[in-house]
């Protein structure tokens, strides 16, 4: 039995309002295929996160590697956005991201000790003839 | 007293597979740990970095955010230059131009998991296709010179190279294999086919001695390329690539329905079967090149003791294989056994060959260290 789910998108807006005009945009894009991939692929971006995370098929660190994921996306269109009408990046970026944005403490250096129990450690290691390699 | 010789801050062996790179790596104590990357690599100006590093929110695991910038040239490895600067895996350039800068990747991504110092020794061991193999030294050069100073999501690393060698793909379960069979590797004739991603290649050992390497581009990269010339509007090679190997022999169509683009389920289940359709003959005439190639290169005369055969596309192709070498014995992977500390589900037995030539190369480092302090006490 198909158990796919079957969405059905209606909206009627008039030809000139925003959503209208991007309806229309999205509408006339040749296939279907394409009109459907334009608009999952933004919404995917916007709301998949959530989405894994309120029905639970995600979590921790899977749920946070999505969200880095879906960031990509969102930072790719941006970047698309910003070639083609030739605007800038903002140079100061918010204090707040540069915190997260370096490493957290457990990734910082840490001194390494010398052990005194390795001669004996590297002499049980096994030799393997590299047969003419 | 002579100070005492001890092993390398990091060894890591490396095989670049054109699916997956995957490396086993261990901190001075040998204790070893798994790193996966994506087989992508891009160069990148370095402002593309600085941009990125600028603007990046949260944080991802060093394996995914990998950049190194070496002589003023940047370059973005792994997931990161998979999905943030749509680099390719470079199936048609040599593997070793593009080893370079994945090495330092996956060499600063394995000193974080380490918590190892801005300065270290490092000792790396890599896998190259038959092919490229002899490249090994020009790689070493490259690698001793831009190991000592590199920069990173974490800043400058300076890595001193103690040890490198460099063996063709097959190499570590070859050796492994020789190990196992003791004084009567020195009797027989043993050939190790390894079939991955990119290559298909052959070893060919006598009286325990290798007498032949041969390489061809026969790698499963051919048969989805054949999938690919028949249907159009496909989507990445890489999603293809796993959608036909999960299908298997039997090309089950459950697997290859992420692939379908329609949201009508009757259109979806048409693209389906003629999947199905395209990928069987596809499959057939892989199957009659590769097993052509392989007649061509061991041919009944060398009367085979035995054959062990390895890769992940080996696998995959496991029942025409098996047919095609019925005539001697056939040994899959050196029956090498993966830690379970190194096990990874999807990964199976494509660690084989990494893991093999990490074995050898601690051996050969606990050697070369047992050496020195050898000489130091009796200096």
């Amino acid at each position: 039995m198909d158990n796919r789910l079957d969405i059905r998108f209606r909206f009627r807006p008039s030809p000139k309002t925003p959503n209208g005009i991007l309806l229309n945009y999205l509408k006339k894009q040749g296939s279907p295929l394409i009109t459907n991939e334009m608009l999952l692929r933004a919404a995917r971006a916007f709301w998949l996160v959530e989405a894994y995370q309120d029905c639970g098929a995600k979590k921790g660190q899977e749920l946070k590697k999505l969200a880095v994921n879906m960031i990509f996306a969102l930072e790719d269109h941006a970047l698309h956005l910003r070639t083609i009408f030739g605007i800038e990046r903002q140079s100061s970026v918010s204090p707040v991201f540069q915190q997260i944005a370096t490493y957290p403490p457990d990734l910082r250096v840490v001194p390494q000790e010398e052990t005194d129990e390795e001669d004996d450690a590297l002499k049980s290691i096994p030799r393997i003839d590299a047969g003419g390699l | 007293m002579a100070k005492k010789a001890r092993p390398p801050d990091l060894t890591i062996a490396i095989d670049f597979g054109g699916s997956l790179t995957k490396a086993v790596y261990a901190d001075a104590s040998f204790n070893e740990q798994l790193l996966l990357m994506e087989p992508e690599v891009i160069s990148v100006p370095q402002a593309a970095i600085a941009s990125y590093e600028s603007t990046k929110l949260g944080q991802a695991d060093p394996a995914d955010s990998a950049w190194v910038t070496v002589d003023g040239q940047s370059y973005v490895v792994g997931y990161l230059a998979r999905s943030r600067f749509h680099g390719n895996p470079g199936l048609s350039s040599l593997k070793y131009e593009r080893a370079f800068p994945k090495t330092l990747a996956a060499v600063w991504v394995a000193s974080r998991a380490l918590k190892l110092k801005h300065r270290f020794n490092v000792a790396i061991i890599i896998l190259m296709p038959a092919g490229e193999y002899e490249s090994g030294k020009q790689l070493r050069e490259m690698l001793e010179e831009g190991l000592k100073n590199f920069d990173t999501p974490t800043g400058q690393l300076s890595a001193t190279l103690t040890h490198f060698d460099c063996k063709p793909e097959g190499g570590g379960i070859y050796m492994i294999h020789r190990h196992q069979l003791g004084s009567a590797a020195h009797r027989q004739t043993i050939a190790v086919v390894m079939v991955g991603y990119r290559n298909a290649s052959v070893l060919l050992s006598e009286r325990g001695q290798v007498t032949q390497r041969r390489t061809s581009n026969l790698g499963f990269i051919k048969m989805v390329e054949l999938v690919e010339s028949r249907i159009a509007g496909l989507p990445s090679t890489a999603q293809l690539a796993r959608a036909i190997a999960l299908a298997g022999d039997k090309v089950e169509a459950r697997y290859l329905e992420p692939l379908t683009m329609s949201s009508v389920a009757e259109t979806r289940r048409d693209e389906v079967q003629r999947l199905v359709e395209v990928i069987k003959p596809c499959r057939d005439e892989y199957a009659l090149a590769l097993r052509s190639w392989l007649r061509e290169t061991l041919p009944r005369q060398i009367n085979l003791s035995g054959v062990i055969l390895c890769g992940g596309t080996a696998e995959y192709m496991h029942i025409e294989l098996e047919d095609h070498f019925a005539y001697t014995e056939i040994n899959w992977n050196a029956d090498i056994e993966i830690p379970e500390s190194l096990r990874n589900e999807e990964l199976g037995s494509r660690l084989c060959d990494a893991f093999g030539t990490y074995l050898y190369f601690r051996g050969t480092i606990a050697d070369s260290l047992s050496s020195a302090v050898a000489l130091a006490a009796s200096g």
